[in-house]
């Protein structure tokens, strides 16, 4: 038999032998989609990295705006 | 994309012998403004055996005779790669560009040979040889020139540019440690110092952008960074006779001839900056009398010269003239557009109140009767009452803007100044926080409300809860506090989820639940502390490859989701991912338990190195139990597995024999491992019933 892979992620409140189907309330840090290929598939989430080298404020303080501005060149 | 962009290619029956100080020229007119990256010219058959290198330049040229006068740049070919009677193409060291109507010359020489060992460039000897397309010839290694008639066989290839001036830009910002930050480059945060200090991002803080301009609501901070004005000061604004200038007013500088249009002043008398779009290249100098048509109303000195954004000033009434353009909310904490106004709001003596500015001017805020266009103060309540608490502020375009309250939804329909209407959505349900709701791609509202996250189609119909069924336990589970955490809800659309995060302000510590849009599905995830998310934003950067959600997290940076990232990275090294699953299947029905034989694992990635990307390593563990609960609580109380192991490898793997009796699995699949991530498609077991389930 193939095994009921809980693709659908995390479900509460039920009895444990009565989950609905493809759900479980054990899990973490796993997604639907996976990093490799997109694919709807259970995986590991993707990690972060930082998108720009500086520290803002130059030390470690809570970055609490980000945001964008459209500007003609 | 190279192409062809000038050339004469055909008609040649004539050599053109090049050595050494016997230099061939061909100028030509550019057809278009491009980027030339190459050159091809048509070489003949050699005269006996030449020597040394060929080089082809493309020149500038003489605007007196039309002839060659200085190089730009230059590609070359040993003798012995040159192909004979055919084109050759000589790559420019640099590339240049090359502005339409303009003479350039392509220039050929060979740095060794003579008469009897030469190279041949071929030429039609019928040529027009109109101006600015002239064959020409140096004996003096390209010091002098001396037109011919016919013209030489060349192509220049390159880029056509499609930028022009005034090509829109996105630039990122972030705010933390009191400071604001943009990107300057592309890729690189500069910190804008004139903001240092007059901003505190201990309290709350939103923004808006509009007219080039970033807009700041954080409690008496109002303030604007703006990028797309030029800025000088003045020390009189309203010299004796004289009155400011108005907005809209052009501004002209006698000395410079610069003109602008003026968008603000700091103030209507005495010493003042301005601000306005410039119309001019001329510049404004400093010390330079600027006024407005013939000066009769409004003239003044400048005392410094203009310069660039982004500049920093204080949000306030036109030339802080509240009398004439009406007062401000002297605090807010959210802010947004709607309809070509600023709206403002979170103000914590008036908390059930908004103010918009006039449309298409931030800076007048003076009601006016009778008029559609004119600022308007108001409380989203559809019977004039005390009204909810605003907590958030959600436009949809110039279509309609939400109001999150403490416990009810109302939706602003239209302008509030002309025939604009105020409804109620939901009178029991409340947003969080003034940052607990995204949208998704079809304009589908999500927030987080007083039992969990809920969904308000295309932002105005009632709200749903999308958690009951499924995490009814969220909001105590999570017990958010207004004062201790940051709740954001941030939409992927590259991912097509929605990230719900809540950070403890302190410490960082950080649950979050990631609600994916195509499985329906929640996921709870977790990440270092210092990667806490306390703000996010959607970038949509110039660059595709840039356009991704940033979150602006605990220790001061800004990150993203990456898909080949197998760590977290955590400032100073990286951090593993601790993913782990766990599930429980049936090995027997009612009494009977059920033995499992058998394992077999089908991992992602097909066949090793191939074409699709390749898992890593993911472990495993089984708890065999009586029933479903005892093994799921077996997994969450980390009991010793009943066996383990890891996989390793792609594709269809080993069988795995295993002999777990019970009347239930639990299977549990993990990583701790760094720099690993996994992903599987199949699972399979083989059972066999094991007779009467003994407890």
């Amino acid at each position: 038999m193939e095994l009921s892979l809980p693709l659908k992620g995390v479900c509460q409140g039920f009895n444990p032998d009565q989950l609905p189907e493809m759900t479980t309330d054990y899990m973490n840090n796993v997604v639907p989609v996976d990093t490799l290929e997109r694919r709807v598939r259970l995986g590991q989430r993707p990690g972060l990295d930082k998108v720009f080298s500086q520290q803002v404020g130059g030390s470690a303080t809570p970055v609490v705006l980000v945001g964008q501005v459209t500007v003609l060149e | 994309m190279s192409i062809q962009q000038d050339g004469y290619s055909a008609g040649g029956d004539t050599n053109g012998a090049v050595y050494g100080d016997e230099w061939k020229a061909q100028t030509f007119i550019a057809q278009h403004t491009y980027e030339a990256e190459s050159i091809k010219v048509y070489l003949n058959a050699h005269t006996g055996t030449p020597t040394g290198t060929v080089t082809v330049s493309l020149y500038a040229t003489n605007p007196a005779n039309g002839l060659p006068d200085s190089v730009a740049s230059s590609g070359t070919l040993a003798i012995g790669s040159v192909t004979e009677s055919a084109w050759n193409t000589f790559t420019l060291s640099s590339s240049v560009m090359i502005t339409a109507e303009t003479i350039y010359a392509v220039v050929v020489s060979l740095s060794a040979g003579n008469a009897a060992n030469c190279i041949n460039w071929f030429y039609d000897q019928s040529g027009e040889g109109f101006p600015g397309q002239t064959r020409s010839e140096s004996d003096d290694g390209g010091t002098s020139w001396e037109a011919k008639t016919g013209d030489m066989l060349f192509q220049v290839w390159g880029s056509v540019s499609y930028t022009y001036e005034g090509s829109p830009r996105s630039k990122a910002f972030a705010v933390g440690n009191d400071e604001f930050w943009y990107e300057s480059t592309s890729g690189t945060l500069t910190e804008l110092a004139a903001a240092n200090g007059n901003i505190d991002t201990g309290r709350p803080i939103s923004y808006a952008e509009a007219f080039e301009k970033i807009y700041l609501a954080n409690e008496t901070n109002l303030n604007v960074v703006d990028f797309g004005n030029i800025k000088f000061t003045t020390a009189d604004i309203a010299p004796a006779g004289k009155t400011a200038p108005s907005r809209g007013d052009v501004l002209v500088g006698v000395t410079s001839g610069a003109e602008m249009v003026v968008d603000f002043i700091s103030a209507t008398d005495g010493a003042a900056s301005v601000y306005g779009k410039s119309i001019t290249d001329a510049k404004f100098s400093s010390g330079e009398t600027v006024k407005v048509g013939d000066g009769t109303t409004t003239e003044f000195t400048t005392n410094s010269a203009e310069s660039d954004g982004p500049h920093w000033y204080d949000w306030k009434a036109y030339g802080a003239d509240t009398t004439t353009y009406g007062s401000m909310p002297a605090s807010a904490t959210l802010v947004c557009r709607y309809r070509g106004r600023l709206v403002l709001s979170g103000n914590t003596r008036y908390p059930h109140q908004y103010w918009m500015a006039r449309v298409v001017n931030p800076y007048d805020w003076l009601r006016a009767e009778a008029d559609d266009l004119s600022p308007v103060v108001g409380s989203p309540s559809d019977v004039g009452g005390a009204g909810d608490i605003i907590k958030a502020l959600i436009p949809y375009g110039d279509d309609y803007l939400l109001f999150g309250c403490a416990n009810s939804m109302h939706l602003l329909s239209g302008d509030p100044a002309s025939g604009g209407r105020m409804d109620e959505i939901d009178d029991s349900v409340g947003i969080f926080g003034s940052k607990a709701w995204c949208k998704d791609a079809q304009g589908n509202l999500y927030f987080l409300g007083t039992k969990g996250l809920y969904l308000m189609a295309g932002g105005r119909e009632k709200p749903v809860s999308l958690t009951t069924a499924y995490l009814p336990q969220m909001m105590s589970d999570w017990s958010p506090d207004l004062d201790d955490d940051r709740v954001i809800l941030s939409y992927d659309p590259d991912r097509d989820g929605i990230i719900i995060s809540k950070v403890n302000f302190s410490s960082g510590a950080n649950s979050c639940y990631w609600y994916s849009l195509k499985t329906k599905g929640f996921y709870p995830c977790s990440f270092p502390n210092v990667c806490g998310f306390y703000s996010a934003t959607f970038y949509t950067a110039d660059a595709a490859t840039n356009r991704k959600v940033l979150y602006g997290s605990s220790d001061g940076y800004v990150r993203c989701f990456v898909d080949t990232a197998k760590n977290d990275d955590a400032g100073a090294s990286d951090t593993a991912i601790s993913s782990y699953v766990g599930w429980v299947e049936k090995l027997g029905e009612e009494d009977s338990a059920g033995k499992l034989t058998s394992l077999d694992f089908d991992l992602a990635g097909g066949a090793a190195d191939g074409a699709y990307s390749d898992t890593d390593g993911v472990s495993y563990a089984l708890y065999p139990a009586n029933n479903v609960e005892t093994a799921f609580e077996d997994m969450r109380d980390g009991a010793d597995a009943f066996t383990s192991g890891t996989v390793s490898g792609v594709g269809r793997k080993n069988k795995i024999l295993v002999r777990a009796k019970g009347g239930a699995l639990g299977v549990k699949l993990y990583n701790t491992t760094a720099s690993e991530t996994w992903a599987v498609n199949h699972i399979y077991a083989k059972t066999q019933p094991a007779g009467r389930l003994r407890v």
